[in-house]
């Protein structure tokens, strides 16, 4: 395993002592993240509007994602090696940004087709070109659909990461193979927990966006009720 | 394009399948750890789907629980159990059942859900107990979606599969992880290339299955719920 110079090391059998190592590789792991997931989700815009304007590309781009993800991590980062090198994270986050295609394609497709057929035809009626009505009419109404997937993508995301562990990289993923060769249980646990704490967080922190976003969303709900 | 080739050159020489380091018994260590994580977390998802979605009781809890549970990272439980209980498989089958769990259970929740009110109603009338309800009426209905979690949960399972390779207990990540270190692309090419195949065929299979166990009346109206009920509430039970 490669021993990056910057990089803190764990000490002793104990946690105490150690919070500066885990506070460094889980805000790496924030890092890879966000720009996997957020990489992910521009990705997946154009390719879910091709998916609602041409249905027959639909299942095709569900096959290659559900193949994409099909792959194991560890190829898919040493094909990309040679062209974005051995020694740094871009092929994890190329990685994981394409696994994210599988959740956020499918459920921005789904999102956009569960808008009613009325506000469609309401929104050409008024004359809307085609972009347009996708843009601020059906996107803003897929919104929860969106959401929901943003949040799958963003979860599954911390949790793959770790994977990069057995490359040497990955986040808190080397806390997993650092206390693997080392046999250091607590820093197992100690990446364990902190991977589901920044999941938890970023979770909650797009749910609570999504709410602010979709307000009529919770009104009506609050109306059902 | 050359590695793809040479994978493809590795997987078809005969030798390479035989003997303890070969292919088959790769394929077939592989196949099994997944099919025995798939039946253990059905056996764990599928009670509590069923009841959730029964009851309707517990939606809340359940979705958030599995949220949270999805975040469990793999290999962090495969090497912490490895440091339990070496050179067992338990590490690769709990890590591989923790996976597994959530979309079967999000799915069969969705399955039930998905069961229109006036059908649940018309059982009711006709006399049917809550448990008669359930098995004649709301599993049959929500099949598609309850097989769509179990179609799911193994995809994943079998992708991942290949992380027993990391603490040497076999399947076809042994030759990836070997592959890493001996800088054999054909082999890592040609190991990627048949766990995609495996999925692909696990994939092929459950498309028969629910053939044989969706009924006809069911499968007649199935697109459409599919979309409808699916997706929009819970777009979340689509996991990869």
């Amino acid at each position: 395993m490669t021993l990056l110079a910057d990089a803190p090391l764990w000490n002793g059998r104990q946690l105490a002592g150690n919070w500066d190592v885990v506070r460094y590789y889980a805000l790496q792991h924030l890092r890879y993240t966000v720009i996997a997931v957020v990489a992910g989700f521009v990705l997946a815009l154009p390719l879910a509007y091709l998916a609602v304007r041409r249905a027959g590309t639909y299942p095709l781009l569900l096959g290659v994602t559900n193949v994409i993800y099909a792959v194991p991590a560890l190829t898919l980062f040493v094909v990309m090696g040679p062209w974005l090198g051995f020694t740094n994270d871009k092929p994890i986050i190329v990685a994981m940004t394409l696994y994210t295609l599988v959740i956020l394609v499918r459920n921005i497709v789904e999102g956009i087709r569960a808008v009613p057929e009325p506000v469609l035809r309401a929104a050409d009626g008024m004359g809307f070109r085609p972009f347009r009505r996708f843009a601020t009419v059906e996107m803003p109404l897929a919104l929860p659909g969106v959401v929901a997937g943003l949040r799958l993508a963003t979860v599954s995301t911390v949790s793959l990461i770790s994977v990069g562990a057995i490359i040497g990289r990955g986040g808190l993923g080397r806390l997993f193979s650092d206390g693997y060769q080392r046999r250091i249980n607590v820093e197992i646990w100690a990446g364990l927990v902190a991977t589901m704490v920044l999941a938890l967080v970023l979770d909650l922190l797009i749910y609570a966006a999504g709410r602010r976003a979709t307000p009529w969303a919770r009104r009506v709900r609050g109306a059902v009720l | 394009m050359n590695t793809i080739v040479d994978g493809v050159q590795w997987l078809t020489t005969a030798d390479n399948w035989s003997g303890r380091q070969g292919i088959a018994r790769a394929v077939y260590q592989h196949l099994w750890y997944s099919f025995v994580a798939t039946l253990a977390a059905m056996a764990i998802a599928l009670p509590i789907g069923l009841w959730i979605g029964h009851t309707g009781r517990g939606r809340l809890v359940a979705a958030n629980v599995t949220g949270l549970w999805r975040a469990i990272p793999t290999i962090g439980v495969v090497t912490l159990v490895f440091r339990w209980q070496p050179l067992s498989v338990w590490p690769v089958i709990a890590a591989l059942v923790i996976l597994a769990v959530p979309p079967i259970v999000l799915n069969t929740v969705a399955g039930i859900d998905s069961v229109p009110a006036d059908v649940r109603d018309a059982a009711r009338g006709m006399g049917l107990t809550g448990w008669q309800a359930l098995w004649q009426v709301e599993v049959p209905n929500g099949m598609p979606l309850i097989l769509a979690g179990i179609r799911s949960a193994a995809n994943q399972v079998i992708a991942t599969a290949t992380v027993a390779g990391f603490v040497g207990l076999g399947t076809l990540g042994v030759f990836i992880y070997s592959a890493t270190g001996t800088q054999r692309y054909d082999i890592m090419a040609g190991a990627s290339i048949a766990v995609i195949a495996l999925v692909l065929i696990v994939e092929g299979l459950f498309a028969l299955l629910q053939r044989a166990l969706v009924s006809e009346g069911v499968r007649a109206r199935t697109p459409r719920r599919f979309r409808r009920a699916a997706t929009v509430p819970t777009a979340a039970i689509q996991a990869p």
